[in-house]
């Protein structure tokens, strides 16, 4: 299943927050959003979600309008991880994890054997099987992390929209969740995460796309998107570069204002 | 992790308790009459008027105090579940106090007098306004907009309560409604059951409408959209169940506090804090809680008869307290 928003717009009173973005999630490719704080990542997730309505643009599932899809329908094509991490009342990891299967019951369903396979595979996937009857509310970020991402990916949807999945993890997390999205994707998933590392991202998504001041300035492979140019632009930083057994890598190095900066 | 008992027991549980106490509710009075009574090994009543105090005065008050109970229980769930606050309880959103207006303006102007059931009737009109008013002012706002909104309409049907109060005619009416807030079940007939049950059922069925959605919003508003779930309609559902429930409930009983509040916080632990799960064991326990204390105000009574609303909150609100301290040690462990 393919995902294409086309020229999305968002107002919040007169300001442009989203200026007519596109961008497309195919089957099977990891695609990273990024962008500076306020650029408008999280806005564009959320109106393509339709979380927060739109001021223009439409966005289509193999070409089908998605908001005219019933709000289960649609849940089951596209999954999100949002931001927030919160999950109120002490639930247990087991009961968030099969939340995911919502959008497949009808009223008081219990879970269907389909359905009780998922949330197990899903709980595989991020590796939380010890974490299951403890309560959400109790794990450290990393493990809480985890459990919400197998929520997302129990619902087993062609489709993940992540906000800043690897946000506040350490450094072995992250690499742990972005193979977690990786795999996903090399099963034919289409995966975009909002994502602010950079080098993670020139590492693993096939292709990136840049916003700055609400608008796309930049889509396709990490190589050519994190250009010097672009990066001066959007990020106002440079960067050091190099190259790992054929694969490029990036690390920010200096801001702009560091030069003048009386630090 | 402590085990907890599975959810099919702790309803089965529930319901015995309910039971228990609801036959406890029948065979105790002021009257005497006790189960030696009703086949007529009494000296004090024959086997006939036993049964007549049995039927006609203590059905009633039980079957009010089980099902207001079990309403006051199921609401205080939903809108805690729904709100995700725990300190939510069907008075937050103003239902309590436009029913009770209603109820007040039917005593104040001394329609119910004439006509008995004018009181709960008014009262459950105050209730269906306050749902007109809250779908009309926060029908696509957020929870905050809501809360707010209910608070808004809380204190405007207080202060017209207080202005009735303030112009009473006589003492006598003015202390008639104070006494009638106060909540009690006390003599009450078949028919303010028939006038109420049907009211609460209606209402019961709606909040069980909502339950899943309340579990998929305990991820968030955010999360749950992305699930599928229809946040204008779960709103609606809520709201309107809880009028229409706790709005019949008031109109028979009063105000009634802290069993909404309380009882969920109760329940929680015992069905693994699933806001779905809690939906039924609240309403069980609320209905067990309100048929004990209406048992004990039996007891305990003398002369003037001690408010079953007086009763719940005396009980309600130090244990309220005493669970807030424990969250707080268990925070603090």
């Amino acid at each position: 299943m393919k995902l294409e928003a086309r020229d999305i717009t968002v107002k919040i009173g007169e300001r442009l927050v989203v200026d007519h973005a596109s961008l497309a999630v195919a089957p099977g490719e990891l695609v990273g959003l990024i962008g500076p704080n306020g650029a408008g990542k999280s806005t564009l997730l959320k109106a393509i979600l339709g979380i927060r309505a739109r001021d223009g643009g439409t966005v289509a599932l193999d070409g089908a309008d998605m908001l005219s899809l019933p709000p289960r329908s649609r849940a089951r094509s596209v999954a999100f991880l949002p931001q927030d991490r919160r999950v109120e009342w002490r639930l247990t990891a087991r009961d968030v994890v099969r939340l995911g299967r919502y959008p497949h019951q009808a009223g008081f369903g219990r879970l269907t054997p389909q359905g009780q396979a998922a949330v197990d595979h899903a709980i595989n996937a991020v590796d939380g099987g010890e974490l299951l009857d403890r309560p959400v509310a109790v794990l450290s970020g990393g493990e809480r992390t985890r459990i919400l991402l197998a929520r997302a990916l129990a619902v087993e949807a062609p489709i993940l929209l992540a906000d800043e999945p690897i946000a506040a993890l350490d450094p072995y997390h992250q690499l742990h969740v972005m193979e977690i999205l990786h795999a996903l994707s090399r099963k034919g998933t289409g995966v975009l995460a909002v994502i602010h590392d950079l080098a993670l991202a020139a590492r693993f998504m096939d292709r990136v796309v840049l916003m700055h001041d609400g608008a796309v300035i930049g889509d396709g492979p990490p190589a050519r998107v994190l250009s010097p140019e672009n990066l001066k632009r959007a990020y106002r930083i440079d960067a050091l570069r190099g190259d790992e057994g054929g694969r490029a890598w990036i690390l920010p190095w200096s801001r702009d204002a560091a030069i003048s900066d009386s630090f | 992790m402590k085990t907890v008992i599975s959810y099919p027991v702790l309803i089965a549980a529930l319901l015995a308790l309910v039971a228990v106490l609801a036959t406890g509710s029948m065979l105790i009075g002021q009257s005497g009459v006790g189960l030696s009574s009703l086949f007529g090994h009494s000296q004090v009543v024959d086997a006939k008027t036993a049964w007549i105090i049995v039927g006609q005065i203590r059905l009633p008050r039980t079957l009010l105090a089980v099902t207001i109970g079990f309403t006051l229980g199921l609401s205080g769930a939903a809108l805690q579940g729904f709100l995700r606050n725990p300190l939510a309880d069907p008075g937050v959103i103003g239902v309590t106090s436009t029913a009770s207006l209603g109820a007040v303006l039917a005593l104040y102007t001394g329609f119910s007098a004439l006509f008995p059931l004018a009181l709960p009737l008014l009262a459950i009109g105050g209730a269906l306004v306050c749902v007109i008013v809250l779908q009309g002012l926060a029908g696509r706002g957020g929870v905050l907009t809501l809360i707010l909104a209910g608070v808004a309409i809380s204190s405007l049907a207080g202060a017209a309560t207080a202005l009735a109060l303030n112009f009473s005619p006589n003492p006598y009416a003015a202390l008639e409604i104070v006494f009638w807030l106060l909540g009690s079940v006390a003599d009450r007939s078949m028919d303010h059951v028939w006038l109420a049950a049907p009211f609460m059922i209606a209402g019961w069925i709606v909040l069980f409408w909502s339950a899943v959605s309340l579990d998929a919003l305990s991820l968030g508003e955010e999360s749950a959209i992305s699930l599928g779930v229809n946040l204008n309609r779960t709103r609606a559902l809520i709201v309107t169940g809880t009028a229409v429930s706790v709005g019949a409930a008031t109109a028979v009983a009063g105000g009634i506090g802290f069993v909404g509040l309380v009882v969920p916080h109760l329940m929680r632990p015992l069905v693994r804090h699933s806001p779905s799960r809690l939906l039924l064991a609240s309403g069980l326990g609320g209905a067990a809680i309100l048929v004990a204390s209406d048992i004990i105000v039996r007891m305990i009574s003398t002369g003037t008869e001690l408010r079953l609303g007086v009763v719940t909150a005396l009980i309600g609100a130090p244990f309220f307290l005493w669970l807030v301290m424990r969250a707080r040690m268990e925070l603090e462990s």
